[in-house]
C-alpha cells in the first residue's frame, strides 16, 4: 500500500546540502537573468528613448505605440519591417522546408533502393560533417557573385542540402521502416512516386515537423549568413542589426527593442507550443537519451492515476513481443498484420490486460475527483482497453471456440468501449461502424 | 507463337519498369547531388584554388605560395593594425577556446545538477533552454545596454579595479572588452549541452547510483567515478568535435565590437573580411581568407585525430 522510494532512504550530507543550496542560489540567478532578457526587451520596445538612454534599465512610462510605429517607421537599406518580415517568413521558412525535403528523398532511394553509389552517399554524409573545414565562405561568396546570387531570392537553391546531419536521422528511419507497406501498394497498383509520396512520405511527418521546426528557429535568428550574402534583402535579424548600427545617429532605441520584441515572439510562442516537438528532435539528435523516462513523463501526465497500469499492459505486450522475438519471429510496428494474428497475442494476456485497465478505471471513478476529470481519464484508459479488446474480439472464434452464445454479448462489450473511448475509426481506413460490422456485430444484432 | 508475344511484352513490361524505377532513382537524387556537387565539393576545391590566387585587374591571377606568406607574416609580425594581427588573434582564439571547455565542463556539472533533481529542476530546464531559441542579435544589444555607461555595469568595474578614470562602456575599452567578451560567453554557454548531458545521465541505470551511495560514495565520487565513466563515449565525441572547431571558437566578438578593442579572433578576422568584400574579382584579402583557412583545415583534423585517440586510450568504455 505505501511506496516507500529508495533514495528517499538515503540522507544528504550537510556538506552536499550546501553545495546543492549554492548550486541553486547560482541557478536562480542565471535563470533569472534570461528571463529578464526576454522580459527588458518588450519593457523596452514601450519606454520613451530618452529614458531608456538615461536608464537602460530603469523603470518609466510606457507607449504601447512604439510597437505599431515599428511597422510604419523602422526600415533597413530601403526595406520596410513588413518587407523583412516577408523576407525572414520566405528564407527562414522555404528554406529548411526543402531542406528537409530533398534530404528525406535522398534518404529513401539510398536506404531502400539499391543503385550504382547508393551506399557511398552515407559515407560522404560522415565525412561532410566530421570534417572542420575552415575559410570557404570566400569560395561561396565568389560562386555567388558569378552566379548572380547575392541579394536574389534565387539564394533559396543553397537550401537544397540533402548532405547533412538530417540525412542520418531519415536514412535510419527509412531503413528501420518495414517494405512490407510498399509491397501493399505495389499490389494494389502503385508506382514508385506514389509508393512514397502517399504511404512512405506521411509516416515521416513527425519528424519532418520537429525538425524543420529546429531549422526554422536557426534560420529566422540567423544573421551571418544573411548579412554577408543578402545584406539588401535584409532579413528581421539582419533589418534589426542594420537598424541598430544606424541607431547610433537616430537615437530610436525604443523601436529598435520593439522590433527585437517583435522577433522574439515567433520563436518563443513555438517553443511553448512545440515543447514536445523540440523534445522529439533532442532525442533523434541523442539516440541515448531515455525513451522510457521520457515515456514514463507523457504515461504520468496523460493517464495520471491510471498510468501504471497503462505501462503494466506495454511492459506484457513489450514482454510477448520479446519473446517472439527470441523464437525468430520477425516483430515490426505496423498497424494491422502479423502481430494482430491470434496465434502471437495469448489470450491469458489481452484478458490480463483487460483486467488491469478496467481495475484502474474502476479505482478512478471510487476516487474523489471531479466529475469531468473522472471522465476524461475514463475515456483514455477507455481507449487504451480497446486494443486488448479488439485483438480478442477480432478472433473471439479463435480464443473462445467454446462459447459461440456469448459473442455478440462480448461484443457489444467491446462496442461500448469504443464508444467510451470516442474511437470512430479502425486501422487506417475503416470507420468504427464498418469495423464492428465486419467482426460480426451490427447496430440490429445490438437491438 | 503466342508464347514468344507473351514473352516479348512481359520483356517490353519488365524494360519500362526498369527505366521507370531509374527516372524515379534520378528524380530524387539529381537535386541534392546538384547542390552538393556545385556548393559543397566546387566550393571547397575552389577554395584551395583561391589559396594560391589573388585578383589582378579584374582577373584571377596564380600566385603561388604568396596568400600563405602574407598570413604566416601577419601571424609572426603582426600588424599595425591590432584587428589585423593574426597572431594577436590566436591567442584570442586559443583562450576563448580554452573558456569554452571551462564551460563544457561547468555545462556538464549544471546537467548533472538537474540530472540530481535540485529544487526547480524542471523549471530550470526550461529556462536554461531560452538562449538558443532567442536571436543572438537581440542578446548582444541587451549586453551592450548592459555595458553601457548609463548603466551600473561600467561603475561597478571602476571600483572593482580602483580604476582613477571614467570607463564609458568595457566594450569599447581595449583593457576590458576582451574580458567581457569572455563573460558573455560565460553567461550564454552556462548551461551548455544540458539536454545532451541530461540524456546520456538518464541512461545510466538507478541501481549503480544507489549502490555506489549505500557503499558512501560521496556526489564528488558520484560524478567522477561513476557518472563520468559511464557517459565517456558521449565525452569523447563532444570534446573532439570541440576539439576540431578549435580555430572557430569566438564569441559575440562581431556583434559586440567587430574585432576592435583587441577582441580579435581567427573566425572573426574571416567572417569580416567577407563582409567587407565588395567584389572577389578585385578583393584580395578574401583570398587570403582562403589560405588561412586551408592552414587551419590541417591542423585541426590532425588536432582533432590526435585528441580522439588520446581520450580514447585514457578510460575504457563501459557497456550498460
Amino acid at each position: 500500500m505505501f511506496k516507500i522510494q529508495r533514495h528517499k532512504l538515503i540522507k544528504k550530507t550537510p556538506a552536499e546540502q550546501i553545495v546543492r543550496a549554492i548550486v541553486f542560489v547560482i541557478f536562480c540567478a542565471v535563470a533569472f537573468s534570461y528571463l529578464y532578457l526576454v522580459f527588458w526587451c518588450f519593457y523596452s520596445g514601450l519606454r520613451d528613448y530618452n529614458a531608456i538612454a538615461k536608464s537602460p534599465f530603469g523603470l518609466s512610462a510606457v507607449h504601447f505605440e512604439h510597437y505599431y510605429e515599428v511597422f510604419t517607421t523602422l526600415n533597413a537599406n530601403d526595406s520596410s519591417f513588413l518587407e523583412m518580415i516577408f523576407n525572414s517568413m520566405y528564407f527562414s521558412f522555404l528554406g529548411p522546408l526543402l531542406c528537409i525535403f530533398v534530404t528525406s528523398q535522398l534518404a529513401y532511394v539510398t536506404s531502400k533502393y539499391k543503385f550504382f553509389g547508393a551506399g557511398s552517399v552515407y559515407f560522404i554524409v560522415l565525412v561532410v560533417i566530421t570534417l572542420p573545414i575552415y575559410g570557404t565562405q570566400s569560395a561561396m561568396y565568389k560562386l555567388l557573385y558569378e552566379l548572380n546570387f547575392l541579394n536574389s531570392r534565387l539564394m533559396i537553391l543553397t537550401s537544397l542540402n540533402g548532405f547533412s546531419i538530417y540525412y542520418m536521422y531519415f536514412y535510419a528511419f527509412f531503413k528501420n521502416m518495414s517494405w512490407s507497406y510498399a509491397e501493399a501498394a505495389q499490389i494494389d497498383g502503385a508506382n514508385d512516386w506514389q509508393i512514397y509520396y502517399k504511404v512512405m512520405f506521411p509516416q515521416t511527418l513527425t519528424m519532418f515537423g520537429a525538425l524543420f521546426l529546429m531549422l526554422w528557429i536557426t534560420d529566422w535568428n540567423s544573421y551571418a549568413t544573411a548579412l554577408i550574402y543578402l545584406p539588401e534583402m535584409p532579413t528581421l535579424a539582419v533589418g534589426i542589426y542594420q537598424f541598430g548600427v544606424d541607431m547610433m545617429y537616430s537615437g530610436r532605441s525604443d523601436l529598435l527593442y520593439a522590433a527585437c520584441g517583435i522577433s522574439m515572439l515567433p520563436p518563443l510562442i513555438l517553443f511553448i507550443l512545440c515543447n514536445n516537438a523540440l523534445a522529439y528532435r533532442k532525442l533523434m539528435w541523442d539516440s541515448s537519451l531515455s525513451a522510457e523516462a521520457l515515456l514514463k513523463e507523457y504515461t504520468d501526465i496523460y493517464y495520471a492515476d491510471g498510468a501504471d497500469a497503462v505501462r503494466e499492459m506495454m511492459a506484457l505486450f513489450h514482454e510477448n513481443y520479446r519473446r517472439l522475438e527470441q523464437t525468430g519471429t520477425e516483430v515490426t510496428f505496423i498497424t494491422r498484420g502479423t502481430h494482430a494474428a491470434a496465434e502471437t497475442n495469448p489470450k491469458e494476456m489481452l484478458e490480463k490486460c483487460v483486467g488491469i485497465i478496467g481495475k484502474a478505471e474502476r479505482d478512478i471513478l471510487a476516487r474523489d475527483l471531479p466529475k469531468k476529470r473522472k471522465q476524461e481519464l475514463f475515456m483514455r484508459l477507455e481507449g487504451v482497453k480497446a486494443t486488448p479488446f479488439m485483438l480478442l474480439a477480432d478472433h473471439y472464434d479463435f480464443y473462445y471456440p467454446d462459447c459461440p452464445q456469448e459473442k455478440e454479448a462480448f461484443l457489444r462489450k467491446f462496442s461500448e468501449c469504443v464508444r467510451n473511448a470516442k474511437l470512430d475509426t479502425s486501422g487506417e481506413k475503416w470507420s468504427m461502424r464498418q469495423y464492428l460490422e465486419e467482426i460480426g456485430y451490427t447496430e440490429e444484432s445490438k437491438g | 507463337m503466342e508464347k514468344t508475344e507473351t514473352n516479348t511484352k512481359v520483356s517490353l513490361k519488365n524494360k519500362k519498369i526498369r527505366w521507370m524505377r531509374l527516372l524515379f532513382i534520378l528524380s530524387f537524387v539529381i537535386i541534392p547531388v546538384v547542390q552538393f556537387l556545385l556548393f559543397y565539393v566546387y566550393v571547397n576545391i575552389s577554395s584551395v584554388f583561391m589559396a594560391f590566387q589573388r585578383p589582378e585587374k579584374g582577373q584571377i591571377i596564380f600566385v603561388g605560395l604568396e596568400n600563405f606568406e602574407w598570413v604566416i607574416d601577419r601571424f609572426i609580425h603582426g600588424s599595425e593594425n591590432l584587428s589585423d594581427d593574426l597572431g594577436f588573434a590566436l591567442g584570442n582564439t586559443l583562450k576563448t577556446f580554452c573558456v569554452q571547455i571551462i564551460m563544457f565542463v561547468v555545462g556538464l556539472f549544471v546537467s548533472y545538477f538537474i540530472y540530481k533533481k535540485i529544487l526547480g529542476y524542471k523549471a530550470f530546464r526550461v529556462i536554461f533552454y531560452l538562449p538558443s531559441i532567442i536571436s543572438g542579435v537581440v542578446v548582444s544589444y541587451f549586453y551592450t545596454a548592459l555595458m553601457s555607461s548609463s548603466s551600473f555595469f561600467p561603475d561597478l568595474l571602476e571600483r572593482l579595479y580602483k580604476l582613477d578614470y571614467d570607463l564609458a562602456s568595457p566594450l569599447v575599452d581595449s583593457d576590458f572588452a576582451n574580458k567581457m567578451i569572455m563573460l558573455n560567453i560565460i553567461w550564454l554557454s552556462f548551461p551548455a549541452n544540458i539536454i545532451l548531458w541530461g540524456g546520456s545521465f538518464s541512461r545510466i541505470p538507478e541501481s549503480v547510483i544507489e549502490s555506489g551511495v549505500l557503499d558512501g560514495a560521496s556526489w564528488l565520487r558520484e560524478m567522477f567515478q561513476i557518472v563520468l565513466p559511464m557517459v565517456w563515449p558521449t565525452l569523447v565525441l563532444l570534446l573532439t568535435t570541440n576539439f576540431a572547431a578549435i580555430f572557430g571558437a569566438t564569441g559575440n566578438v562581431f556583434l559586440l565590437t567587430k574585432g576592435d578593442y583587441g577582441t580579435q579572433t581567427l573566425s572573426n578576422w574571416m567572417y569580416m573580411r567577407i563582409y567587407e568584400a565588395t567584389n572577389p574579382y578585385a578583393t584580395n584579402t578574401i583570398y587570403r581568407v582562403s589560405a588561412l583557412g586551408l592552414m587551419l583545415t590541417i591542423i585541426s583534423c590532425a588536432i582533432a585525430i590526435v585528441c580522439r585517440k588520446f581520450l580514447n586510450s585514457r578510460v575504457e568504455e563501459v557497456q550498460y
